[in-house]
Formats: structure tokens, C-alpha cells, sequence
């Protein structure tokens, strides 16, 4: 009695000769994405095995890529990113740092600013940063606020963070002069405008240690991806494509 | 006594976006008095892992494949049945799939390299079944069951109607093309089965259908998936000639994988069923496609406007509160 399937139809019949069939279809839905790169610029971001081997390298090298990267398996996949926009924020340390602690800049309309971009991101250096656990909380908090897009159908809000180091509590740096005003007061705080974001756009990407800070962020908030490793270092090839296609799976 | 289920002919499909990466699975199974039709989705985001241990597949690959060989498997070893499918859900579906997957659980890659965080499932995949059953009373009784943003449908002379309700954040079919709700609720093995269950009473003759959301997904309105399903179905001359037209139709839309498994039953011919939505279809393009196809691609309100009126034929089989 089990799966006696026959399909019983037969027949050509089918002789349907109307002008109603022609229809074609609609229209296909595109996307808008905005990403914002939260890259660590601390001293310890350069590498003891020598200078080709800097990890501050590869994650600009990483971050150049990224769009690129992102924007062919979208279109691989056949999604149509009508508008693709990035930001950089580089962080350090407030304390150990002073006015030099945060790099923010507008967003670049890629591909048309590319070499804007790509100006912006090999300016970045390893520098600075105290002691080990650095102000990325605070770099993340840049990056929530962004001026997200408001056009297309379907719109992607993606940041994605390289660092090799925990984060401070948020507020730590405020003694500074150099820290700036209107950031959370603290995490609970954080943890509302990561909330307040479009539910279904927003996407974080953590290259980041499984240190407190990170690991909590990727354990509490919805649309999360995190990869453990000191901003990526020592990823393989395979790994990064794996991180790629779960990043554009998502979107 | 019940009459044999009258099964026409069954259409299916499963394409991959991108040839040989594709995550859909399927399956259909039939005996004389029920059938079933599943569709499953590997979540390709959650379940983007890829190990050696599956041939260098993903899990989102691997999760799909192992689900529909349960309910594939579950069906042929349990039809014909008394059981409820509110009851078979509960207590054959759902403790199976959460069984297979936890057998199935992969091996800890022996990098140490494991990607993490809150969109990351193990073994994520959807599952939309439509389980028909002949009635006592010559009519039928057709059960969805699922679990995320996949559908099961029927489709006869008063239109497409959806069984399921989406598994995201944004449940709301036309609202959910525009917003791409997340994903709140899928089959994986670090996570409880939820698996649900809902069931219409339908008179014959009718179609139902399981489909992924590369299916509906990617037109502008739920309408124009409606009129993808009918203007094919219109121009062949037989159902495998409606099942290459409608795959290939979609293939130009979609932005994902497609699959799509769908039954005919008690039409007796292609022609008879050609026949039975011609007039649903003058209506469909005369009401909405035609006006659809007249508006600015941003012109969200006058689509949403539309919706509004075709979501009650739509929504005919939802219970109150469903939708």
C-alpha cells in the first residue's frame, strides 16, 4: 500500500489556446546594503612575526576585499544590490589615545568612490592603545547611530568588527576630553539601540577573541555572526568563504 | 468508507541558484487514501558550516535532506493511518526530526574554527508538508506542517490560498516581500523541534503545493505569484510542460533556491483543470496584475492597497487569528 504513486494523468489535453497566458511576471526586488567597518587600529594589531605578516594588514586588505567579495556572491546568487555604501570607523583606546582614539568617516558609494575608500582604509595604522582591552564598544556605537539608507526595497544594515582584543565597559575612556557626548551611558543602553535598529536589516559581523565584550554581544543579540580569532588572523581560505557565504546567505 | 484520494498528476521542481550549491530538498509519497508533499529549505546563513565528514557539503544541505527523508520515510512507514495529523506532528514528526538531527550532529572541526553567534543554528533547515486526506465525506482534509518561512498552498477556481503562517518576524505575506523578516522559528538540532500544525477542510477539485520562499519571495506582491502559477498552468499542454514553463518563469525572479511540490486532485484532466481557473485568472489580471504592472516600482501603497483586498480570498482557509 505504501507509496503506490501512479500518477494518473494521461492525457495531452491541454489545449488552452487564450490570450489570458501571457503573463510575465512582475518585477524582481533589489537591495540596498550599508555596511559600516569597525576596524581595532591598536599597537597590538601589528604582528611579532614581522612586517608582511601584520594582522593590521590583512584586515585592511580584508576590509578592501569584503565589498568586493560581498557584491559578487550577491550577484552570483543573482540579488541585485542596487546601491552599495561602506564606512570606516578605526578605533583605539580614549585614554591611552586622546583625539586620536576614533576615525569616523561618511559613507563611500562604491564603486564610485572606491578609490576614496581604498585611500581611507590603507591611512589607517597600528598604533597606540594602552593596555590590551580597547574602546570597541564605543566604535560600535558609531556605527549603530550611522545614517542608514532609507531607498530601496530591500535594505541590509551590516557592520562588521576586526579586533584582536576584549572591549572596556562602555564609558571607560570618559575621562577623556577627547570622549565624545551622546554615546550610551552603558551597556544596557547599548544593548537598546542595538534594538532599536531596523530588526531586519541589521546584521553584526564579529571578527573578534571569545573575550568579554564580544562574546557576551554574540551570545545576547539577535542577527550576530561571530567568528573567534584575533580579528581574523590565521583564518583559511575555506574558513573566510564559509564566513562569506553565511553573511550573504543571511542577507 | 473512504474513497480512494483521486491524484491527477504531480508536479515538482527543485532548482539550485547557483548549480550544484543549491540547499532545497523535497519530497512526495503517496498510498490510496493520503499523500504528502514537503518542501525544506537548508538555511543557508545559519547553516553555512561546511565538513568533510558530508563531502564538503553544508548543513543547511545536509538538514534539509535529513528532514525530508523523515517525513518521506514517516509516511511510508505509517499510511494508511487514523492518526490525526495535529497528532502525527506531535508525536511522529517533530520527536523524529529531532531525533535525526541529533544523530546527524557534525563533528567538531578539528581546527578549532567554529563560526558562532545568534544567527548560527546546527543542521538549519525549514519544512513546508501539505498532508492530504481523503474525507468521509467525499471532501478532503489538508494539513500543513511546518516550521519557517516556507508555505504549503491550495490552488483551485477561487485562487491561491496559504495554509501556514511564516515563521518571522514579519508574518504579513506582502509586508514580509519588502521587510525579509527574520527567520524566528526553524528545524535544527541545538534548538526544541517546534514543529506546527494546522488543517483545512476542502472540497474538491483542488491543488495544494509545498514551495520555498525562492518561490513567492521575489515578486513584488503575492499576487504576481498567483499569476505565475496560472498563466503557465494556461499556456501548457501538460502538467510536465506547466512544471519546466513555471520552474523556469520563477528561475528569472528568484534570488534563492526554488522548489516547489504540488498535487492536482479530482480534476480527472489537464484540460478539465485548465478550465476550472480560467475565469479566477481574467479576474486575477483584470484586478490586480494589470494595475500591479502599471505602478512605479516604489509604489509601495497602491500595492499595498491591493493586497488588502485580495488577502480575504487569500487568507480563506485561515482560522481567526492566524493571519
Amino acid at each position: 500500500m505504501n507509496n503506490n504513486y501512479q500518477g494518473n494523468y494521461q492525457g495531452n489535453q491541454g489545449n488552452y489556446q487564450g490570450g489570458q497566458g501571457n503573463y510575465q511576471g512582475g518585477q524582481a526586488m533589489d537591495y540596498t546594503v550599508d555596511m559600516v567597518f569597525c576596524i581595532d587600529a591598536t599597537g597590538s594589531m601589528e604582528d611579532m612575526s614581522g612586517k608582511q605578516n601584520k594582522i593590521i594588514n590583512m584586515v585592511k586588505q580584508n576590509a578592501l576585499n569584503f565589498y568586493n567579495d560581498f557584491s559578487d556572491i550577491m550577484n552570483h546568487k543573482g540579488k541585485s544590490v542596487r546601491q552599495l555604501r561602506v564606512r570606516i570607523v578605526a578605533f583605539r583606546d580614549y585614554i591611552a589615545d586622546q583625539e586620536n582614539a576614533m576615525l569616523v568617516t561618511d559613507f563611500f558609494l562604491l564603486p564610485q568612490q572606491a578609490a576614496e575608500f581604498e585611500a581611507c582604509i590603507n591611512s589607517i595604522h597600528a598604533q597606540g592603545g594602552g593596555d590590551l582591552p580597547e574602546d570597541g564598544l564605543e566604535a560600535l556605537a558609531y556605527a549603530i547611530k550611522s545614517q542608514w539608507t532609507t531607498e530601496g526595497t530591500k535594505k541590509r544594515q551590516v557592520i562588521v568588527v576586526w579586533t584582536d582584543a576584549g572591549t572596556h565597559e562602555i564609558g571607560f575612556g570618559s575621562r577623556s576630553p577627547y570622549y565624545p557626548g551622546g554615546m550610551p551611558a552603558n551597556m544596557s543602553e547599548l544593548n537598546d539601540w542595538w534594538d532599536d535598529m531596523h530588526r531586519n536589516a541589521k546584521r553584526l559581523v564579529m571578527f573578534a577573541p571569545d573575550e568579554e565584550g564580544w562574546s557576551y554581544i554574540s551570545r545576547t543579540w539577535d542577527n550576530t555572526v561571530h567568528i573567534p580569532s584575533a580579528a581574523g588572523n590565521g583564518l583559511a581560505e575555506q574558513n573566510y568563504a564559509e564566513i562569506l557565504s553565511a553573511i550573504a546567505n543571511s542577507v | 468508507m473512504k474513497q480512494n484520494l483521486p491524484l491527477d498528476f504531480v508536479l515538482s521542481f527543485c532548482r539550485d541558484k547557483i548549480p550544484d550549491q543549491g540547499e532545497d530538498s523535497y519530497c512526495y509519497s503517496f498510498c490510496d487514501t493520503a499523500g504528502l508533499l514537503g518542501v525544506f529549505d537548508g538555511c543557508g546563513g545559519a547553516g553555512a558550516r561546511k565538513h568533510q565528514h558530508y563531502s564538503d557539503r553544508t548543513e543547511a544541505y545536509m538538514a534539509s535532506r535529513l528532514c525530508s527523508g523523515v517525513f518521506f520515510d514517516s509516511f511510508r512507514e505509517i499510511f494508511p493511518c487514523q492518526q490525526s495529523a495535529e497528532q502525527l506532528t506531535a508525536e511522529v514528526f517533530a520527536p523524529r526530526v529531532a531525533q535525526r538531527l541529533t544523530e546527524y550532529q557534525p563533528p567538531k572541526d578539528p581546527s578549532g574554527f567554529q563560526i558562532r553567534g545568534s544567527m548560527v543554528r546546527t543542521l538549519p533547515t525549514t519544512a513546508a508538508v501539505a498532508l492530504v486526506q481523503q474525507a468521509e465525506d467525499g471532501k478532503y482534509m489538508v494539513s500543513a506542517i511546518w516550521a519557517g518561512d516556507s508555505r504549503v498552498y491550495i490552488l483551485d477556481g477561487k485562487g491561491l490560498a496559504q495554509l501556514t503562517v511564516d515563521h518571522t518576524t514579519v508574518s504579513d505575506p506582502m509586508e514580509n516581500i519588502y521587510e525579509d523578516g527574520i527567520l524566528k522559528n526553524i528545524l535544527c538540532s541545538d534548538r526544541k523541534v517546534d514543529l506546527h500544525c494546522c488543517t483545512a477542510e476542502v472540497e474538491g477539485p483542488f491543488m495544494a503545493f509545498s514551495a520555498t520562499d525562492g518561490c513567492f519571495g521575489y515578486v513584488s506582491t503575492p499576487m504576481e505569484f498567483e499569476g505565475l502559477l496560472l498563466a503557465t498552468l494556461l499556456r501548457a499542454e501538460n502538467p510536465a510542460e506547466w512544471e519546466t514553463t513555471l520552474a523556469d518563469l520563477i528561475g528569472k525572479f528568484a534570488g534563492d533556491d526554488h522548489t516547489l511540490c504540488l498535487g492536482a486532485f479530482g480534476y480527472k484532466t489537464f484540460d478539465a483543470l485548465q478550465n476550472s481557473v480560467k475565469e479566477r485568472f481574467a479576474y486575477l489580471q483584470e484586478t490586480f496584475l494589470e494595475p500591479v504592472g502599471k505602478l512605479p516600482a516604489e509604489d509601495r501603497q497602491s500595492r499595498f492597497a491591493l493586497w488588502d483586498i485580495y488577502k480575504n480570498d487569500y487568507f480563506r482557509y485561515m482560522k481567526d487569528g492566524q493571519t
